[in-house]
């Protein structure tokens, strides 16, 4: 298998006058979990939004798989947004045969269990809920994908550290083999234990991109204390 | 994937708009109610005394209710229709929207095809609702009125019996008019809100209605012209009918034909305008998507 899970070539993206990303050049493989850390504003969102088709580049190509950004692309990219995408007059099992209906390779047992060990209320509705209990839903849908490519934008800003252990492990268990999830947060040092490789951020331009081993092996560093020399205000 | 999308479109709308159409049937039941109420103690056939004034002020005042009852709520269909549209493209919900794996040309397609399906829905209703208030509402001495039905099922007869034929193509236009103008209209605001949520950061919403007042005027301008050109002709045909000395039933037959070139134009500039608008929306929700 040759096949990059994501390809993006020379990828620029304009708001107005502001370069949100300038010439981006990424080839990620399939079976990693890569963290994709930079500072606020650095274009870790346009970047995702980008790769799940939210948005269409000024410039260069994006590659999922071999799919442009299109319905094939969106049928095996996961994506989890850094807000509440879901309606709020749906419950918690409208959304999950919301997401069985259109998602062919969701789950449905996998993530009635999820939500039971979370000990989210099934037949709630949505608006119900608080903040962390809706980014649990969420994140259960996404995770209970076999997507190719997971796109995880902030996962874990808004639950509580017990809920934290357990969506990380979810993502660690739900890794198989062909699946490469990219997971954009700034709570480095809460992720980095599950993380296989970065990428670094910043004004739009891929910084570094390398594996976590060789920053352990080579610096002796972790990627927490690399990004804050790296970032330095 | 489309039968999926309209599927859960439909259901989405139906939660808010089902409700609705059984207030309008049950606020036509009340108002019927309370109106056939005034017309029999208006007659004198039906109880009097003190206090019964007041209960008729009371009944009056209902029935006026009702009726507003009624209109707004079928106003407020349509505004929760756009506000469905309004939700699932252009606020957060547009992130799950947006990102499932379909085309854009489907997700616009549900959405149009389960707007069209509600307007009828909501038109049927509303028929539905005057006839409960002819039938039971209108008359003082009896519990059914059937006397508009008498009038208006001689009224077809006759005019059937004088043109025939004649009103066929007629009938089968106003009806494809119809459809063709819900269309239109539905496809009118969903680009003006369209282009409302690409164009604005702020005020979505605000520069959707903005824009379809600018859809209005160009609209409004190119249509102006095209009739403005049909006219001359129209104008001299019309003329020339004036010389032959027809006869009624006649007179209706060659003003119907005289009328066809100005009846197609009319359907066929709905049905262009809408492909435009249906193109224009689905190009700009491909490429130009600007979700906050």
């Amino acid at each position: 298998m040759n096949q990059k899970t994501l390809e993006c070539t020379e990828v620029s993206k304009n708001f107005g006058s502001i370069a949100a990303l300038h010439n981006v050049n990424l080839s990620l493989p399939e079976g990693k979990i890569i963290g994709l850390l930079g500072p606020n504003g650095s274009g870790k969102t346009t970047l995702i939004k980008l790769i799940c088709g939210l948005l269409t580049p000024c410039e260069g190509s994006i590659s999922i798989c071999g799919h442009e950004p299109g319905p094939e692309s969106k049928a095996i990219v996961s994506y989890l947004p850094e807000r509440s995408y879901l309606p709020d007059w749906m419950t918690v099992l409208d959304c999950l045969d919301f997401f069985r209906d259109f998602y062919e390779d969701f789950d449905y047992e996998k993530a009635v269990g999820m939500l039971e060990n979370l000990k989210v209320p099934a037949k709630a509705r949505m608006k119900t809920l608080s903040k962390g209990t809706k980014e649990k839903v969420q994140l259960v849908l996404v995770m209970s994908r076999r997507a190719r490519l997971y796109l995880l934008d902030e996962p874990i800003g808004g639950v509580d550290p017990a809920a934290r252990d357990y969506i990380l492990n979810t993502i660690l268990r739900n890794y198989d083999e062909n699946a490469t999830v990219l997971i954009s947060t700034h709570l480095i040092a809460d992720i980095e234990m599950v993380l296989d490789e970065f990428i670094f951020l910043q004004n739009g331009q891929v910084v570094s991109y390398a594996s976590t081993d060789s920053l352990r092996e080579d610096l002796g560093k972790s990627i927490d204390t690399y990004f804050r020399e790296v970032f330095r205000c | 994937m489309l039968g999926k999308l309209i599927k859960h479109d439909f259901k989405s709308l139906s939660r808010m708009l089902v409700p609705m159409q059984v207030i309008i049937l049950g606020a036509t039941i009340i108002a019927t109610a309370m109106f056939s109420f005034n017309l029999r103690s208006d007659s004198g056939s039906l109880l009097t005394g003190t206090g019964f004034d007041l209960l008729r002020i009371i009944s009056a005042f209902m029935s006026v209710l009702m009726l507003l009852a009624i209109i707004a709520a079928s106003i407020l269909v349509a505004v929760v229709i756009f506000y469905r549209f309004y939700k699932s493209f252009m606020s957060d919900e547009g992130y799950l929207t947006f990102t499932l794996p379909v085309k854009s040309s489907e997700l616009l397609w549900s959405k149009l095809i389960c707007a069209i399906i509600w307007s009828l829905i909501s038109g049927i209703v509303i028929f539905l609702s005057l006839n409960i208030f002819i039938l039971f509402g209108t008359s003082s001495t009896s519990f059914v009125n059937l006397e508009f039905y008498k009038v208006t099922a001689k009224f077809i007869s006759d005019t059937n019996n004088m043109f025939g034929n004649a009103l066929v193509l007629p009938i089968i236009e106003f009806v494809l008019m119809v459809f063709a103008s819900i269309t239109y209209t539905i496809l009118h605001i969903y680009l003006a809100l369209i282009i409302g949520g690409a164009v604005a950061r702020k005020h979505k919403l605000a520069a959707g209605i903005g824009f379809y007042f600018v859809i209005n005027i160009i609209v409004g301008i190119l249509s102006t012209v095209l009739q403005f050109m049909m006219m001359p002709r129209l104008a001299a045909n019309l003329s020339l009918m004036d010389g032959q000395n027809l006869e009624g039933g006649q007179i209706l037959t060659s003003l119907i034909s005289q009328m066809q070139p100005y009846v197609l134009l009319s359907l066929g500039m709905s049905i262009v305008f809408s492909v435009v608008f249906f193109m224009a929306s689905n190009y700009l929700i491909k490429n130009k998507l600007n979700l906050d």
